[in-house]
């Protein structure tokens, strides 16, 4: 796949990877299929509804699944070895070093019997640090991601921070271990919208002083303009769409995309009435063999319940999972740009 | 500090509970029928006897003056004399009290043996072989009667295969350690069952819990997240009710100690019953409330340790 946009080192290479949950004797697909990769220095984007497959997939780069999930296909490739291969001792040398993560909900993602100290000391087990380095590191972190009086707040437990403290806080601790990629999944889901706003100006500019990349999952696509650099937009454990963030808000091609983006309320629109995508996802359990937006879609002929559309490239670094992309041609995104001129911005 | 302030705090607090017992002592033991005296004595007893043990016991004076005296004697700790025994009750539950102490305390040792590494492995086994048969085994020791397996134990161990005494606790250190693992054992089963269904829930929330995926998610090894992420957290709501299974004990040595004739008070408090000897009832029931305050002190305490996020104030 080329990409004019970014074209740097691939740090992640995702391909084909499919996850079943088993739970009462029925197989859930929640994800399906799915390929990217991620750059050095890139944040790439999930966008979609609950239980669309995209912390699933997220979570799977480090096999942080439930215990009835399984990875009957795939490979991620993560400098040069397939992460799915490692044995368990070689895969704790990838987590938490290489690739970190953090969660949705810093106040249950975070022991709370455990101090902060204890917590992010975790991250230097096995180096060779001396009790005062880790002291230093810790409290250096913790004035990166902004929290006043870092020496204090070290012994502190997480109950004694207060929302957005807290989302620091637990950044703080993932970097301390200085991972090339961040898995963050929904950062900011659970904060208010002003602390929203400075945790992602947090991560970007952490992103930009480490030289991380950094995985998005967020249902905010809000979130994803400020952030990535492309975007994967994901409907029933499939990957309907990816774009670099500029094409996929200005000439969306795939009609759960544009669904999602005429969804956005919007002050500079003239009906200020909210239009949802009618209908709602299908179950993972009951796939339907065709489309699985089909039953959704404004678009929608009989070929669509027929037969699961590939995913295609209709132009470099952009591709879509329909039969009938043809038919968004011109169709207008957020982003009014000429059709022609989108992928050289 | 802290700890000192709440510690003094809590005592403070405990005096007005202690006195509404005491109270709620005096006229249970009052409000039962018939002349103590009479009772004590028998139906033959002169006239003479009746009225000296009256006077002895200070049935003569007034409901005012009896508490005062009651209150004067719990303050002074002297609780009067058993009538059986001929001595000070405080003195004969001194001497009695330590039998039913290391009861206890071997009770809860053989608990926490029987609970903690079934309770866990049922836990993140959850649905497997190994939980099946935990919970199977926890359900057995919680439907059969303690004074059952005591009695059951006895045949097995005491009377066919005679590792262990029938009854009593023999003269030596050993003999007493050796006599009471038995009895211990027997109140241990019960107990465990429930504190292992309950560690055996514990862990199961906590293990698919945001902090545990956390944990892996940065690498560290299975033994830490088992020890410091899963176990530690999981021991918290546990050791409250251990606790209170250990207030329980305590009073279970009652059965216990009558199975397996022990001279502990529990047994003695039976005894005391048959007999009349109110003095000793009334002695042994205000112990039970002091014993059963401070485990309740000691478990608060305990738990703000465990749990940083509840504060001692």
């Amino acid at each position: 796949m080329s990409d004019k946009i970014n074209t740097g080192d691939v740090l992640l290479d995702v391909k084909n990877l499919n996850v079943r949950f088993y739970s009462n004797g029925r197989e859930m697909k929640a994800v399906n299929g799915v390929s990217f990769n991620i750059k050095k220095g890139e944040t790439f984007g999930f966008v979609g509804e609950s239980g669309c497959g995209k912390s699933t997939t997220s979570r799977a780069i480090i096999r942080l699944l439930a215990e009835n999930a399984k990875i009957p296909s795939g490979e991620i490739i993560y400098k040069g070895q397939d992460i799915l291969k490692l044995s368990n001792d070689k895969l704790r040398k990838i987590r938490g070093k290489e690739i970190g993560m953090i969660f949705q909900e810093p106040m249950t993602a975070l022991n709370p019997v455990l101090t902060i100290k204890q917590q992010m000391y975790e991250q230097f087990i096995g180096t060779n640090m001396t009790k005062a380095q880790k002291e230093e590191k810790a409290v250096e972190m913790l004035r990166l991601v902004g929290i006043p009086s870092p020496e204090k707040r070290l012994k502190e437990y997480i109950h004694q921070f207060s929302g957005g403290m807290r989302q620091r806080a637990m950044i703080a601790i993932t970097l301390a271990a200085n991972p090339n990629l961040l898995i963050a999944d929904e950062p900011t889901t659970a904060l208010d919208v002003t602390i929203q706003d400075q945790i992602i100006k947090l991560i970007n500019k952490i992103k930009d002083q480490l030289g991380m990349s950094v995985l998005l999952i967020t249902h905010d696509l809000g979130v994803i303009s400020q952030m990535c650099d492309r975007v994967a937009v994901m409907y029933a454990g499939y990957f309907v769409e990816t774009a670099d963030t500029l094409t996929l808000f200005s000439v969306p091609r795939h009609p759960y995309t544009k669904g999602l983006i005429d969804a956005l309320p919007s002050t500079d629109k003239k009906d200020l009435s909210l239009k949802p995508i009618k209908g709602t996802a299908p179950s993972l359990a009951d796939l339907p063999s065709g489309c699985p937006f089909a039953p959704r879609c404004p678009y929608k002929e009989d070929k669509c319940d027929a037969e699961l559309p590939e995913m295609k490239e209709i132009s470099p670094g952009h591709m879509v999972r329909c039969h009938f992309h043809e038919k968004l041609k011109g169709a207008q995104g957020l982003i009014s740009i000429d059709e022609e001129g989108d992928n050289n911005v | 500090m802290d700890v000192l302030n709440y510690i003094l705090k809590r005592v403070l607090q405990m005096i007005p509970v202690f006195i509404i017992v005491t109270i709620l002592i005096f006229i249970l033991i009052r409000a039962i029928p018939g002349d103590p005296a009479m009772v004590m004595l028998g139906e033959r007893a002169t006239p003479e006897s009746l009225a000296a043990l009256r006077e002895k016991l200070g049935l003569n004076e007034s409901y005012i003056t009896q508490f005062l005296l009651y209150l004067k004697g719990i303050v002074t700790l002297d609780l009067g004399d058993s009538i059986k025994f001929n001595m000070p009750v405080v003195d004969l539950i001194f001497s009695r009290v330590g039998t039913t102490i290391w009861l206890t305390i071997m009770s809860t040792f053989f608990t926490v043996i029987f609970s903690f590494i079934p309770g866990y492995i049922a836990g993140i086994k959850k649905d497997k072989i190994p939980d099946q048969i935990i919970r199977l085994i926890a359900l057995i020791g919680l439907s059969v009667p303690s004074f059952w397996i005591g009695l059951v134990l006895l045949t097995l161990f005491a009377v066919q295969i005679k590792i262990f005494p029938v009854s009593g606790w023999g003269d030596t250190f050993i003999e007493h350690f050796v006599g009471l693992i038995l009895p211990s054992i027997t109140q241990a089963i019960g107990v465990s069952a429930i504190l292992i269904r309950n560690l055996r829930n514990n862990v199961v929330d906590i293990k698919n819990s945001d902090y545990v995926d956390f944990a892996k998610s940065k690498g560290i090894s299975q033994f830490r997240i088992s020890a410091f992420h899963i176990v530690r957290n999981a021991l918290i709501p546990t050791t409250t009710l251990l606790s209170l299974k250990i207030i329980a004990m305590f009073g279970g040595s009652i059965v216990i100690e009558n199975v397996f004739t022990l001279p502990g008070i529990g047994a003695l408090l039976v005894n005391s019953i048959y007999a009349r000897d109110y003095a000793v009832v009334q002695g042994i029931i205000i112990m039970f409330v002091i014993v059963v305050m401070v485990i309740n002190l000691l478990t608060d305490i305990i738990y703000s340790i465990l749990d940083p996020r509840v504060k001692l104030s």
